[in-house]
């Protein structure tokens, strides 16, 4: 049994709106969701925009407070109160964001950026030895040394993906959240960068959440699938179950909306009506039964909890209430 | 069938500071009556500078567009002054454009803004226009228009917004809508919503349609006929089945294989080196544009420029591998 590096156990966070002079309207941005973060796994987190992925991302890299809940990470409490932990547990979780021309600073050259969490982290005695290490990495990511003298214009939106990625393997990170990190490249640039992705997993023993909207990616990188919806984790499955035999009824409308670059394939496609509510008149229930063309009573009453279907596969659904495979 | 909209030779050339630049040269393919026409490349290759172009959307001082002639259902409007493009731009050949935020006006509520285009070119009465604009809400998927018509653009999601643009441009009923990237700012299940949507509507007015994306995914399952571009060039042009079938061009092929696909186990992705070559570079160069990339590069690839060669009726590919075919006639 691999290890467990995270536990993330009923996390809230809730986010409150003025609305007029004296009324605050408040909403949950991710509910109740618990998670177990597996060694070496790759988890793909998917949904649509606004249900919540960032949101829960920068809740597991304690970017933002989670409302109620625990973090458990590598089976101890993370206590956000004391900085010298909270820096040891920084270094070990690090975040790769979407837009490669906002994440770099302009003015610094990339020796600079590449060597400035190392020395945040102090983790080399002297600058040669850090220096060596930048070469290292910028090689393992693609990138020549001679490039760490140029600064960031001079570089692609691919190629600053690469530095982006080679700044975070610097601090020899325990796990790295990628927030749709390939959303803003062309699709051969896209193709490049997962590979590499790929390529880094393997070579390292990576662990990764992979959060993206383009289902296509998360089925090439990832093993284990989560879908979210208005903030609630609705199905979590190994790849194989999630895309040949998904069982949310979003999650199969969701894979089926997906255009395939196939022309020769049959395709059934499953058009959802409607659009995604809005957290400030959440529905009662199960959030998704609006929408849902398999709608019944009980799922405009009662919000389904996250069941066990089968190992590696859970789903939050009424459709498979006393279900057993 | 009829074609509605047949372009040649259509070249832009934009003023940059120092010296002028011409992003795209020589375009040149048509669309037929009620035809779904895509067209693919990566970003900067020139997609969106040709539907601009097409709509004359670049101002005086920004640029000049040139062709032999663009005719629209048969008129040639390449020589027309300002004054006469005002008349056909939004009636007879409209655009829906990438990001919806932008292109509704903040200030003015939607149902005016959907009836505007009808106020302008036929002179109706405003009365009438709105209703016609509740009609045109319903049938982009509207449950109340009377509701959506009375509020800001601020008031809707991405998607009603998107719906509110298509609204828009097909109120006159155009003969050709220019469509740039339409859905990528969009989640997939509204995505596919808004597609099957515009095909419906598409099918009932008999609408020429120019697709711009780079999903080939959306070209796969939408488009009838495919042009892929790549710097400012058209590299290959073929029905959409025959592009996925027998892709002609080293280009289009890197394409395809490196998109990640759902049905596919692949370990590593394909990929295609390097990137797309900055316009002051490609438009000065001799010989292939894709060649610096191009597994298949030949001395003679990098030292004279392949014409298109007719591979097959109705596909024509930009590569000196095919060069025991015909050339086509540009």
């Amino acid at each position: 049994m691999a290890e467990i590096l995270m536990s993330i156990e009923h996390i809230y966070k809730t986010f409150s709106v003025k609305q007029g002079a004296f009324q605050k309207l408040s909403f949950h941005a991710v509910n109740d969701v618990s998670l177990h973060i597996t060694q070496g796994k790759v988890y793909g987190l998917v949904g649509e925009s606004g249900c919540g992925k960032s949101t829960l991302a920068s809740t597991i890299l304690q970017l933002t407070q989670p409302t109620s809940g625990r973090i458990l990470y590598r089976g101890m409490e993370v206590d956000a109160h004391t900085p010298a932990a909270m820096k040891a547990m920084r270094k070990d979780l690090q975040l790769i964001f979407q837009d490669p021309f906002a994440s770099i600073d302009p003015k610094m050259k990339i020796r600079d950026v590449v060597m400035e969490p190392m020395r945040t982290h102090k983790i080399y005695k002297t600058r040669q030895e850090c220096y060596q290490r930048a070469c290292e990495l910028m090689e393992i990511c693609g990138m020549s040394a001679a490039d760490l003298e140029r600064y960031p214009h001079e570089f692609s939106g691919g190629q600053r993906q690469r530095i982006s990625i080679a700044r975070v393997l610097g601090m020899d990170p325990k796990l790295i959240i990628a927030d749709e990190s390939t959303a803003a490249l062309d699709v051969s640039v896209q193709a490049q960068i997962l590979n590499l992705f790929k390529q880094l997993q393997k070579d390292f023993d990576l662990t990764m959440i992979f959060i993206s909207h383009d289902l296509n990616v998360i089925k090439h990188i990832s093993d284990r699938i989560i879908v979210m919806y208005m903030g609630s984790v609705i199905e979590l499955a190994d790849k194989e179950y999630a895309y040949h035999e998904p069982k949310h009824p979003y999650t199969q409308a969701l894979i089926s909306a997906v255009p395939n670059p196939d022309p020769f394939q049959e395709k059934k496609r499953i058009i959802l009506s409607g659009e995604l509510p809005r957290f400030s008149n959440l529905p009662t229930g199960c959030p998704f039964h609006p929408r849902c063309p398999q709608c019944m009573d009980i799922c405009r009453r009662e919000k389904p909890a996250l069941r066990n279907l089968r190992k590696g596969q859970k789903v939050a659904c009424h459709l498979y209430d006393g279900h057993t495979y | 069938m009829s074609k509605v909209l047949e372009i040649k030779n259509l070249k832009a050339e934009l003023f940059t500071p120092g010296k002028t630049i011409s992003p795209i040269s020589g375009i040149s393919f048509d669309v037929e009556k009620g035809e779904t026409l895509g067209l693919v490349g990566e970003s900067g290759c020139g997609k969106s500078m040709t539907v601009l172009s097409l709509m004359r959307l670049l101002s005086p001082d920004m640029g000049r567009v040139s062709a032999d002639f663009v005719r629209l259902d048969g008129q040639d409007i390449s020589q027309f002054t300002e004054a006469q493009f005002c008349k056909i731009r939004g009636k007879k050949m409209s655009m829906i454009f990438q990001e919806p935020m932008t292109s509704l006006n903040p200030s003015l509520k939607i149902g005016y803004q959907i009836a505007e285009p009808l106020l302008c070119h036929d002179g109706t009465p405003i009365r009438e226009g709105m209703v016609k604009a509740y009609e045109l809400l319903r049938a982009v998927g509207i449950a109340d228009p009377e509701r959506v018509a009375n509020s800001y653009p601020h008031n809707l999601s991405g998607g009603m917004r998107q719906r509110v643009v298509i609204a828009m441009a097909i109120i006159c009923k155009p003969k050709v809508l220019l469509a740039d990237e339409p859905t990528t700012a969009l989640d997939v299940t509204i995505q596919a919503q808004l597609l099957e949507m515009m095909k419906t509507l598409q099918r009932e007015e008999d609408m020429g349609m120019v697709l711009v994306t780079h999903d080939l995914g959306i070209v796969a399952e939408y488009c009838d006929r495919v042009v892929v571009m790549y710097c400012g060039q058209i590299v290959e042009e073929a029905a959409t089945t025959a592009l996925f079938a027998l892709p002609g061009h080293p280009y289009t092929k890197g394409l395809i294989a490196c998109i990640p696909k759902i049905s596919d186990e692949k370990e590593f992705l394909d990929h295609i080196p390097g990137h797309v070559l900055p316009v002051a570079q490609y438009e000065s160069s001799t010989g292939c544009r894709f060649a610096q990339r191009c597994p298949a590069a030949t001395p003679q690839c990098r030292a004279q420029t392949p014409p298109l060669f007719q591979l097959d009726v109705g596909h024509t590919c930009r590569c000196w591998q095919h060069q025991g075919n015909a050339i086509a006639h540009e």
